[in-house]
């Protein structure tokens, strides 16, 4: 039993990958014995009206989810915090479409994290018990196309914005293990945001960040189907866990931030 | 049993190579790797001099001492030292119980400079493995592409090649190496791309594929994970972890007596 919390449907326009269609991606899912993915559009990183983004991003899952037949489809919208009315996108994610949670693309939707909005969206997310995904890096800066050239989002400012909003829930996706403790450490001491490990490299990588941010701080995330969901699976393998700080990891923490029915 | 063709020192807890590859090889056996390839010491030089060259496949020659046939070395060669470069051909390869070539960042391997180098190692039998990116970024000034690599193989039929990377950007290094039949790619070194494997396979044919992870700088899960979740049979991918780097390494293997 696992909970990925880094999963995309969609189509990525670079190109092609193994899997068309999100029946696809679901079966492939199923196969990794991954029972639940937290998904979004990649669409949602490229378009301006997301509020169409995230109305197909719910169908899809909806149809997906018809018989509980494989991997169950959480479907997490996107917004931009600098799109003229944000605040309408995020309501018909909760009121229209029940989505738990929201990814949020500070890169390459062109924001630093303390621009005042992002403050007024992350405050309406937590008022609203919502849990948010902050996409720290879209891809290898070297194998970018020349078209996108996106660095990663600089953390400098989250350890205040998450200290001074107290109900926020918060979790880093493709997080860069190169980020220092003066940031990485006070945004795991506060509980309440979480690290990912789909860009954590290195031999053992993943149990060295264990070991700075505390198992109790990770969750389960491939970022599949870009990347292979291998990946991560065997990076949890490689980091020879105990096997409670494994269930954790996979499925306890993920289900108790947002349970999967 | 999975062969790994690309690994490193550098960056491994320990003050000796001894230590390093002693931690190395553990983490290799938890992950399956029956036999790894390491090259250079335990810090990277861009641009080695003679004695950086030496003291460089010194620690590297240290690491190997104490695992037999499951450890094997690459001698780190800089075509801009001739003269040394040969030499440490000899001492390590020829003489030693290295088994193959890692060519780097200090010289574009278009260039002429490496024509007496590949010449020897064709000779020995001893495989050259290239580290090759193709940038967004932009290049370092003496890093290959795999454009540079297919004109060097072209020139060296006899030789047989490894393209580091697979190019880096495997959608653009992969095509670069359509018509160049003594080279074969390396899957190690980047982020685990779904259908990277896919396309090396498409384009090059399975037994043009190997693997390799470049640890500690990668995990070894990230790297095993782009053949374990390629779309491709399971014969395919015994191929690609397996059976052709034991293919590459025979002749020279054979030659110095050890087991292929």
């Amino acid at each position: 039993m696992i909970t990925d919390t880094s999963v995309f449907l969609g189509a990525w326009p670079f190109r092609f990958l193994p899997w068309e269609g999100t029946r696809a991606i679901q079966t492939r899912l199923s196969r990794n014995k991954i029972t639940v993915a937290w998904v979004s559009l990649f669409e949602g990183i490229f378009h301006k009206d997301l509020a169409a983004v995230n109305q197909r991003l719910a169908r899809e899952c909806a149809v997906a989810n018809e018989g509980n037949a494989g991997t169950r489809l959480i479907p997490f919208g996107v917004i931009n915090p600098k799109s003229p009315d944000w605040r309408e996108d995020l309501r018909r994610c909760v009121e229209l479409h029940a989505m738990p949670g929201v990814r949020l693309f500070p890169g390459a939707h062109g924001y630093p994290l303390d621009d005042p909005e992002l403050a007024a969206l992350l405050k309406a997310v937590a008022d609203r018990n919502l849990f948010a995904q902050v996409v720290m890096k879209i891809e290898d800066e070297r194998t970018q196309h020349p078209l996108v050239k996106l660095s990663a989002v600089e953390l400098t400012a989250l350890p205040g914005l998450v200290a001074k909003i107290p109900t926020l829930k918060l979790q880093i996706l493709n997080m860069q293990a190169g980020v220092p403790d003066e940031i990485v450490l006070p945004l795991a001491r506060s509980g309440r945001v979480w690290f990912d490990f789909a860009m954590v490299e290195g031999v053992a990588g993943v149990a060295r960040f264990a070991e700075r941010v505390g198992t109790g701080q990770l969750l389960f995330g491939s970022y599949f189907p870009l990347f292979y969901a291998e990946s991560a699976l065997l990076k949890l393998v490689e980091a020879d866990l105990p096997e409670t700080d494994l269930q954790a990891i996979h499925f306890t923490q993920a289900n108790g931030l947002v349970p999967s029915r | 049993m999975i062969g790994d063709i690309h690994g490193h020192l550098t960056g491994l807890p320990g003050s000796t190579a001894t230590e390093r590859m002693a931690r190395l090889m553990a983490i290799a056996e938890r992950m399956g790797i029956e036999r790894q390839c390491v090259c250079m010491g335990l810090n990277f030089h861009y641009d080695p001099n003679p004695e950086d060259l030496r003291k460089q496949n010194d620690e590297c020659l240290e690491a190997l001492a104490h695992h037999h046939d499951q450890a094997l070395g690459l001698v780190y060669l800089n075509p801009k030292h001739t003269e040394a470069s040969l030499a440490e051909l000899e001492r390590c390869v020829a003489q030693g119980p290295m088994v193959g070539v890692k060519l780097w960042v200090a010289v574009r391997c278009s260039s002429r400079l490496l024509d007496p180098l590949v010449e020897r190692a064709a000779e020995l039998h001893a495989p050259i493995m290239q580290h090759t990116w193709y940038k967004t970024t932009g290049n370092l000034p003496g890093e290959s592409t795999s454009a540079d690599l297919a004109e060097l193989a072209a020139r060296h039929p006899k030789a047989q090649f490894v393209c580091g990377h697979s190019g880096g950007d495997w959608q653009l290094g992969l095509q670069t190496l359509r018509h160049s039949p003594n080279v074969v790619v390396e899957t190690g070194g980047f982020d685990p791309t779904t259908g990277c494997v896919e396309m090396a396979v498409r384009e090059l044919g399975v037994e043009r594929v190997i693997f390799g992870s470049d640890v500690p700088g990668r995990s070894y899960a990230s790297q095993l994970a782009k053949v374990r979740g390629a779309e491709i049979e399971e014969f395919e991918r015994r191929m690609i972890l397996r059976d052709n780097l034991r293919r590459l390494l025979r002749p020279i293997l054979e030659s110095k007596g050890m087991r292929p």
